[in-house]
């Protein structure tokens, strides 16, 4: 459930969409049981744009790991990063890039982020064990790491939503015309079908009824994106210039603004 | 798509995926897209009478539905009119959006159809204002694609026009 709550979050701030956020500040006085499990749910949505930046800072593998557990234990939920950000001053994206820059400084001054492990040992996160960096940042800067890392976690919730929620809507047919018509020619950098094969491919009687079904996936799509940057931006104003901004820098590999 | 992760597309890629959802900002404000797309099939594929005023050449080839009457070279210009002064008709006193669009949609298909087959304008609109016409409807993927490449080739005979008269 989104609410919309006034919250002074050390600046000039509107209104600030509390979801995932607010369950981390008030985290901060549960037990230790619950701030594992809020942790855990953060560090599942956001550990692989910090890992990924580690990595190409220069981190081996293991040490980043640790560092990206230590950071989110001691930094997002330990000192209250999400109600420190103050978004006068830009997205939240860069002030968590910062905040992290930052604490990777602070422990190489501390000699060593083995450190920092947070108590009870290493958090389990799905698929930790075997995200590798990815190809297509094996070669960019610590920043662009990020920034891909965020886009492709954001993108993969989204489309695993829309799936989800086209099945359970009985449009699971919508979901299929979409991904052949529009998904599947992007991942594979591949000329789309006609909309008379997927017609015939699919048994839909007419190409603008075709039409029509993939016009439904998309603005589910784009629902659904705008529901997950809003948990992030904290206002529907900020939705549209989060999309444009990650578009630009993963379009051009651009400079961070 | 399931399992199938996007941390091995490049920049590009994932910008594209980004992308679909920015595009669809606009399409959500025409909530009438769809109906206006069933519509206008619905009109393409209907029998076409002609008035006695203009009555096309009857032949073992002749197109019986409107679409094959817009499309057809040897189409008569006074047909062609006919169809463009219906369909004006139509969009004035439509009831819905969609039927409105659609009728917008035949109307300038028309005018574009004595354009590129016949070289003449069929109506009193200035260039540039049919110009700006043809543009908003040739990208519009509620019309059939063959239907937008007529319209915009009339854009294209259009344009031209403009071109030698500045």
């Amino acid at each position: 459930m989104v609410r919309r709550d006034r919250t002074d979050m050390g600046g000039q701030n509107a209104a600030f969409q509390t979801t995932q956020w607010t369950q981390i500040v008030q985290a901060r006085t549960d037990s230790n049981t619950r701030r594992r499990e809020i942790l855990g749910r953060v560090l599942g949505r956001y550990w692989k744009p910090v890992y990924c930046y580690l990595c190409r800072r220069g981190h081996d593998p293991e040490e980043a790991k640790d560092l990206t557990q230590g950071f989110f234990h001691e930094i997002v939920l330990g000192r209250g990063l999400v109600q420190r950000a103050d978004r006068a001053k830009g997205r939240f994206r860069t002030f968590l890039l910062t905040a992290l820059c930052r604490y990777v400084t602070s422990c190489r001054r501390a000699k060593g982020a083995r450190k920092r492990m947070p108590e009870g040992g290493f958090l389990r996160l799905d698929g930790w064990e075997s995200f590798g960096l990815p190809e297509p940042v094996q070669a960019a800067t610590p920043e662009q790491a990020f920034d891909h890392a965020w886009a492709s976690a954001l993108l993969d919730r989204v489309l695993a939503d829309v799936e989800r929620e086209c099945v359970a809507a009985g449009k699971a047919a919508h979901w299929a015309v979409f991904s052949a018509r529009v998904l599947g020619p992007i991942l594979r950098d591949a000329e789309p079908p006609s909309l008379s094969v997927l017609c015939a491919e699919y048994r839909i009687s007419s190409e603008s009824q075709a039409s029509n079904m993939i016009i439904t996936a998309k603005r589910r799509f784009r629902a659904c994106l705008e529901r997950h940057i809003l948990e992030i931006v904290g206002s529907e104003a900020e939705v549209d210039a989060e999309i444009r901004d990650l578009i630009e820098m993963l379009s051009f590999g651009g400079a961070r603004k | 798509m399931e399992g199938e992760s996007t941390s091995r597309l490049n920049g590009g890629q994932l910008a594209r995926l980004l992308a679909i959802g920015s595009g669809e900002a606009r399409e959500r404000h025409h909530a009438w897209e769809p109906k206006a797309a069933a519509r206008l099939r619905e009109m393409l594929d209907s029998p076409f009478a002609a008035t006695d005023s203009a009555r096309h050449r009857t032949g073992r080839d002749a197109p019986t539905t409107l679409e094959g009457v817009l499309h057809r070279r040897g189409t008569d210009l006074a047909l062609l009119k006919e169809i463009k002064d219906r369909n004006k008709g139509t969009v004035t006193t439509a009831a819905s959006d969609a039927t409105r669009a659609a009728a917008t949609a035949v109307y300038y298909a028309a005018i574009a159809a004595a354009l590129v087959f016949h070289g003449e304008k069929i109506t009193r609109h200035s260039d540039a204002r049919l110009l700006e016409g043809f543009e908003r409807l040739q990208d519009a993927t509620w019309i059939p694609s063959d239907l937008r490449t007529l319209i915009a080739k009339g854009r294209a005979v259009c344009a031209g026009r403009l071109a030698d008269h500045s």
